[in-house]
Order: structure tokens, then sequence, then C-alpha cells
């Protein structure tokens, strides 16, 4: 084993106990460990920025007037100005423009892209499931696709209805009926599981994460004995 | 007044001005009875006048409907008070002066006056309304109350013989208790008062003044001719009712009447009370006392509360516990007046003891009995002595104070600070056992995952996509992940990579993370990938794709990004992250422009639900996620033993957590149930 290599991995076990220690109510060494990844992220972003960004589309092109992308740097040059004025008092009102550039660009984006991207391929699935070809296959009926069919039908429309808060107020509470409070049930099972699903994944990769962590603590710690 | 008050008297002593209705001078003291006149009587002989004030107490003293009840028979049935009326009415003996006023009260029309006929054709149709039904819980009753003042007559003549014999001897704190003794007749006392007794039409000499002037000579005079039964009054309880009877007697007929009518026609119609004091016009007024005639026997009810109240004011050198007794004893013939025809029986004539406020309780109770029986519970007060009765409030001081007592010196569970567990100890507890866990299994030794695992149906897709691509096609491979999940993350690419690299597949790298940059170099370490490959950092992520995907011929930064300046020549984008998130963006702004562009994932077990769904609708050629798609299984440095005690051990604190959970629900249910 290398210094570099050794020493990276004291460093690594010494943050690993660290923020481990956050389990015994410790805050300065958790807040410690914290601080540096902050802060080491932070530079490191700072850098890459720079380099990464601002050299090549902006500083770059500013410094060839005859090339064209001269005029085109012009235009997040103003943006980034006007962002710098919402530094000062007087130059908030100046800095909303860039920002609401930038909102109205990704509204814009996210609505197209979820009507092409998530609501009509996933609808067009759905309706897919129930065409005879799936259901059917040499003129049996398919009961495992039929059922899927079903299943995937009723979540998609009880977890719609779960979402649906339409109905008469009374007192402050909104009374819904029955049929729909019904169905909005079964669609709380399918979020339900759903949910159950990603804390099972969350937990296996926070996990697989720890045993890896405490396999380099081990090894660390073979290492000398 | 003030107009009477001009027409003067001249003291015959002194010569001086005195006020009409004035009976000695009051310059020099002298008598001026000669001089003591009455609006709309005639004026009398001197003998005659000096005769007429004795006249009018021994008439009053042998007036049947003022004896006591136990010098009258018990009637068995209820007497209408109209008949009591008539009778006093026409009794021969009537003082003259009242005489006058009630001839005078019954020669005009409208003498009852609105308000007091609309109160009385009130309570003619209450009557005939409850009289059918009311009429045996009534009964029923009258029967519990006559009981509990039987009770109470049988422990007040237990009681009062000693404290005659030794008045200084009472406790202390029984005095205290008297002398805090709730007197709600006093605030009738007041209401009469404040309320407009006479009208301008009425005699005027007939003010309280006047009355309380006329009371005081009837008492010297009469002092001086009972002296005997004055200084008797003490020795006897029977005996007890002579001094203070012409006292209360005495004190103002008309007013006791009009109290005694208050009492009886308003006092428990809270409404008809504020509007009885409402200042009511003259001519009603002039009715009033026709009334206030009429219902002697609500007057006759009222003399004790004027006597209990103003006694002890106006002589404060009085005893005060005597005085209390004595009072409480004048109370028996007076409401065996007012309802001779509750006394069915001798016994029942005890029943004339229980305190005024009882008797208003009954009245109030009569009326409002079907509709909240609790308001009886005062009359359960009819069994404590009346020296003890205690004002609502007092009572209830009274009780908090026994409950604060009570509580002395002990350690109620309400007080106590509720320390809410923090759940520190068990959050060690929990994480050291799964340190310990993990730990162990790591230490017995290796534990690589079975290689016949199978993997699931996106993961097989993408191996059967990655199967198919040919050498020479492009592959853009994005890394988009956080150092927290390159472990599981780079167990999953780097077979694939390395896969890729083998099949002669050019292979783009980008990454969105600035993170990326340093985390690439340990994936291509592992995938076996040259160290020279060139990572890009795109900024701004897909969103600074879309440009390539719409106009691929534009590119900012030419040369640099050579590799990947437009999106079409790529046959598969393998998108490497840990977010589903900027998976699902890919799909959504990229996706849709280009239609031969196919997108995979290999991303982590946590997000791999989420793009389920994408999987199905064909959007995603495949993807890898969790332990059992790669190959983090077979690395050496992975223990899959310690990754199933993990699991199992969260298994069972999930377990623990719902019935503990479960159990702390049904505590606070049950709790606020309690509450």
């Amino acid at each position: 084993m290398s210094p570099s290599e050794l020493f990276t991995l004291i460093v690594g076990v010494a943050l690993t106990v660290m923020v481990l220690s956050y389990i015994l109510g410790d805050r300065l060494f958790f807040g410690i460990a914290t601080h540096i990844l902050i802060g080491v992220s932070a530079g490191f972003l700072a850098l890459v920025i720079i380099q990464k960004v601002i050299l090549p589309y902006l500083i770059m092109p500013l410094a060839d007037p005859a090339s064209p992308d001269f005029l085109l740097a012009l235009v997040p040059l103003a943006l980034s100005i006007l962002l710098v004025l919402m530094l000062f008092r007087r130059g908030t009102q100046a800095g909303a423009i860039p920002l609401a550039f930038l909102g109205g660009a990704l509204a814009a984006l996210a609505i197209i892209g979820v009507t092409r991207g998530t609501l009509a391929p996933q609808i067009l699935s759905m309706l897919g499931r129930f065409e005879p070809s799936q259901l059917m296959h040499e003129a049996q009926p398919q009961w495992a696709a039929i059922i899927e069919a079903l299943m995937v039908l009723l979540g998609v429309i009880s977890v719609l209805f779960v979402f649906h808060h339409r109905g008469q107020s009374k007192a402050g509470n909104v009374i819904r009926p029955v049929f729909l409070e019904g169905i909005g049930s079964i669609g709380q099972i399918f979020i339900g599981i759903t949910f159950g699903a990603l804390f099972v994944g969350i937990f296996s990769s926070a996990l697989i994460a720890l045993i890896s962590s405490l396999s380099e603590i081990i090894k660390f710690v073979t290492l000398w004995f | 007044m003030t107009e009477d008050h001009s027409e003067l008297n001249l003291c015959p002593n002194c010569s001086k001005e005195n006020l009409p209705m004035a009976t000695r001078c009051v310059h020099c003291g002298s008598d001026m009875e000669a001089l003591f006149t009455i609006f709309g009587q005639p004026q009398i002989p001197e003998e005659e006048a000096e005769e007429s004030l004795p006249d009018i107490i021994e008439e009053i003293r042998n007036d049947p409907s003022l004896q006591t009840p136990s010098e009258e028979p018990p009637s068995p049935e209820l007497v209408p008070a109209n008949r009591i009326d008539e009778s006093i009415l026409d009794s021969e003996q009537l003082p003259d002066w009242l005489a006058k006023v009630r001839e005078r009260a019954q020669g005009e029309e409208d003498a009852i006056g609105d308000l007091a006929s609309g109160t009385m054709a009130m309570d003619a149709a209450r009557n005939e309304e409850a009289s059918a039904g009311v009429e045996g819980e009534f009964n029923a009753w009258i029967n519990r109350i006559r009981e509990k003042s039987q009770q109470e007559n049988s422990v007040r003549a237990r009681q009062l013989p000693s404290e005659n014999e030794e008045p200084d001897q009472v406790p202390e704190w029984l005095q205290r208790i008297r002398a805090l003794r709730p007197r709600p007749e006093e605030d009738i006392t007041h209401e009469v008062k404040t309320g407009p007794t006479y009208a301008d039409d009425l005699p005027r000499e007939w003010t309280d003044e006047a009355l309380q002037e006329l009371r005081r000579q009837a008492l010297s005079e009469d002092q001086e001719q009972e002296t005997e039964p004055l200084l008797s009054a003490s020795a006897s309880t029977e005996d007890e009712e002579t001094p203070v009877e012409p006292e209360l007697e005495a004190a103002s007929e008309p007013v006791q009447e009009e109290s005694g009518s208050i009492e009886e026609d308003f006092h428990n119609i809270p409404e008809d009370e504020d509007a009885y004091f409402v200042p009511v016009p003259v001519e009603d007024l002039n009715q009033f006392t026709e009334v206030e005639e009429d219902s002697v026997v609500g007057g006759t009810q009222e003399e004790p509360a004027t006597g209990e109240i103003e006694s002890p004011e106006q002589e404060p050198g009085q005893d005060t516990p005597e005085l209390a007794e004595i009072q409480t004893e004048e109370v028996v013939p007076e409401e065996a007046i007012v309802e001779p025809e509750a006394s069915e029986n001798p016994e029942q004539t005890e029943l004339e003891s229980v305190p005024v406020e009882v008797e208003d309780e009954t009245k109030t109770g009569v009326e409002e009995q079907e509709e909240e029986p609790e308001e009886e519970q005062p009359t359960d007060s009819a069994a404590v002595p009346p020296d003890l009765l205690l004002l609502r409030d007092q009572q209830d001081r009274a009780s908090l104070l026994a409950s604060l007592i009570e509580q002395e010196g002990r350690v109620t569970a309400g007080k106590q600070a509720v320390r809410k567990p923090s759940g520190k100890a068990g959050r060690l507890a929990l994480a050291l056992l799964l340190l310990i866990g993990l730990i162990v299994s790591m230490l017995i030794g290796p534990s690589p995952m079975p290689t016949d695992a199978l993997k699931s149906m996106p993961a097989l897709a993408l191996g059967d996509q990655i199967q198919t691509l040919a050498e020479n096609d492009k592959v853009l491979v994005v890394l988009d992940y956080q150092a927290a999940t390159s472990r599981e993350l780079e167990a999953l690419a780097a077979p694939m990579l390395d896969k890729l690299h083998v099949q002669g597949v050019q292979l783009s790298f980008l990454t969105t993370q600035p993170s990326g940059l340093f985390l690439a170099q340990s994936l291509l370490a592992q995938a076996e990938l040259p160290e020279n490959t060139l990572v890009e950092y795109l900024p701004g992520s897909y969103l600074n794709l879309i440009g390539w995907a719409v106009n691929p011929a534009i590119s900012a930064t030419g040369d640099d990004l050579l590799r990947a300046k437009n999106l079409y020549p790529f046959r598969l984008v393998l998108l490497v992250s840990d977010s589903s998130d900027n998976i699902r963006g890919w799909l959504e702004q990229i996706a849709p422009w280009i239609e031969s562009l196919n997108f995979a994932a290999i991303t982590t077990q946590m997000e791999a639900p989420v793009l389920s769904p994408y999987f199905d609708s064909g959007q995603l050629e495949g993807y890898a996620a969790g332990i059992a798609d790669g190959n983090i299984g077979m690395q050496s440095t992975f223990s899959y033993r310690a990754y199933r005690v993990g699991l199992l051990l969260m298994l069972v604190m999930l377990l623990l957590g719902m019935i503990s959970k479960g159990e702390e629900d049904a505590i606070r249910k049950e709790e606020e149930r309690a509450e």
C-alpha cells in the first residue's frame, strides 16, 4: 500500500467514524465531518464551474470579438450582470429578469416534457395492456395478462382518486361520496405498497454503503494486526 | 314629593316648620302627633289618632291571616289566594288607612295596571296548563321537601336549647359562617326598595321614611305596653316570635305586601323581574297597591326575609346567632300562611321551617322540574341547618380548599412534568445492535453472493440490449451519482462497461455532477478502461442537451465535445444515476426528440420502483438496480452475509416498531377516552 493510499484510507476511516458518532448523539465530530464535506464540495464545484463553464462559455467567446460566439456570449453576460445586481437593494428588480427567464423556460420545458415523456407514454402503455393480442394467445385468454392489466387499471384509477378532493364541504371537512372514499382507500393501499418498496430500496442502498464503509474500516484495522 | 313638601307643619312648641309626615319636631323634639295627617284620610280627633297606632298594631297582630300556623287549624286543601284576600278585605278590623287605600284602588278602573294584569293573566294561563300534569309531580316533590324540612327541624330542635343556654359558646367558625351566610332576601329587599313603590297620586306620607317613623313609634309604644313579653322573649323558643313579630309586622306592611307580591308573581321569572323593575307608569302603580294587598300571602312570606336583613344592619349590637335562629323560627308561621294547602297533616307544619330560599326553589322547581332535574339540587341543602347555608361560590371554594388539603403532601400524577422519552437510548441500542451484527457477520469470513441468483426482468432486458450492440456502435454513458451511492452503482456499471468495451463499442462519458469527474476514475479503473478516457462535465444536465437533440449542428465548444456534439450518432444512452428524477428528465426532455435513440439505466435499489412504469411503457430498454442485478455480491470486499443480516435486523426492527407503535396508539386512545 502506497503512502497516498494509506493516507487516503486513514482520512476515510476517520471521517467515517466521525459521521457514525452521530449515532451516539455526538454533534461535534459529525458537524466537523459535515462541514468538511460541504467545504470541499463547494470549493471543488467552484473550480469546476470556473474551468468548465465560465471560461469556455463566457470568457473565451468574449475574448475574441470577431468570432460568431461573441454576440451569443453577450446574452449570458447581460443576464449574469443582472443577477449580480440582486446583491444590492436597488438591483433586486433587475435581478428578477434572469430569474423570470429561467423560471419560465424551465416551466415550459417541464410541462412539455411531462406531457410528451410521461403522461402520453404511460396512458398508451396502460391502454396497450388491453389489446387483444396481449390478452389472447392462440384463442386462449391469458388470465395472468388480464389480471395484470386490470390491476394496473385499478391502481391508476384508485391512486388518482386518492388525490381527488372535490366534495361537499361541511364544517371545514370535505365530505366525499362513499364510492369515492372506497376507491380512494384502495388507492392508498397501492401507494402504501409503493412507499414500502421505496423504503426497502433506501434501506438496501444504505446498507450496501454501510457494509462497504465497514469493510474499509475492517481492512484498515487488519493492517495493524 | 316636592309639592307635598310645600305643605309644612308648624311645631306647636317652637313654631318652626316640619315635614307634614313628621311626628316629632326636628328642631325641639316635641311631639307633633296632633299635626300628623294622612292625605286622602279625614282628620280624626286627637284621642282617636293617638289610639290608632296601637290599634293598628293590635289589629295586625290579631289578623288571622298573619297568625302562626300553630294557632290556625291546618287546611288540607289549597286555599286560593283570592279567598284569603277577600277574607282580609272583608275584615272590619282593618285600619282605616288601609281600607282607604284599598277602596281607592278598587274604585279606579285600571287600578291593576297593564303590567300586573298581564302578569296575572300569564300566571292564570300557566296554572291552567300546568295544573293537570304537574300537580302529581308537584305533590311528590313537595313531600320530599317536607321530609327534608322535618329532618332539619329535628336537628335544629336538638341544637337550639344548647345555643339558647350558652350563646357565647358558639364556635368561632360557626359565627364566621353565620356572618358570611348568604342572604338572598337582602336582594329582594333592595329590589323592593328600588322598585317604584308609590305613584305620584298616592298619599305622599306613605314613603319609606314615613313608614320607618311609623314603625319606630309603634315599636316604642308597643314596648311600653308589652314589656313583659319582650323581656321574656329569650326564655323560650316559642316566645321568640313575640319580640320580633311586632317589629316585623310593623315594618311597613305595604312594603311587605309588595315584596310578597313580587316573590309570588315575579321572583321565579327573571325576565319578569327585569320587567318589573323597569319604571312603571304612574297609573299602573296606583293599581299595584291592590295587587299587593291581594297577595298578602306573599307579603307575609317576605316578612322574615326583611327582618333578617334589616335587623342586623339597624341594630348591630344584636346577637347575630340568636337573631338568626329567631328569624328562622319566624319563617314557620309565615310560610304556613303562604301555603297552607301544603300542610296535609300536623307534621307537615314543620315544613314551614324551610328557609325562604328553599321555598323559592320550590316555586322554581315546580315550573322547571321537568326541564332540569338538577335544579332540585339546592333543595338538598334544606337538610343542612340554615346557619350553614353557603353561597354556591363559597361552596366551590370550600370544596377546592378541601381538595387541596386532601392532596397536600401527595404527588399527583397530573402535576408531574410529563417527560417524553427522547428516543436517544432506543436509537443507540438499535444502531449498536445493527453495527455489532454487521461487524460480526463480516468478521466470520467472506460470503460471496450465489452465482445462480436470478436477475430482474429489466436487468435481463438490459443485458439483451447490450448483446445487440455491434462493434463501433456509439454509446453515451452519463454518470450522475454521488459518492454515497458510488459503491453500489459502480458494482453494477463496471461489468457492463467492461463488456461493452470488449465488444468494441465506442463509449463517450458525460457527467452532470462535479463529483462525477473524480468518481468516474474509480469506475473506469474497475471497468478496466483506458486511463485516458475522457469524462466531460455537462453543466445543466439534460437541459444542456436539448439543443443537441433539437439541432445537433449547434455546438458551443466545438472540438472539445466532438465525441458528443450531437445525440443522433448514438444508439444507446446508458444512464448511471442514483436519481430517478434525472433519469425521468432524460426520458421526458431528450427521448421524445430522437425516436431512434434507446435509453437504459443503472440505478440504485431505492429508485427502481419509480423506473418500473417507464420500462413497462418501453421508454427504457432496461435497467439494472440493486445487489441482485450486479456483481457486487461477487466482490470479495462485499459480505453478502452481512447484507442478509442487516436485512433481517431491519425486518425485526420494523416489526417491533409496528407493535410498539400500535400499543402506544392504543394507550393514547385509552387515555383520551378516559379524559
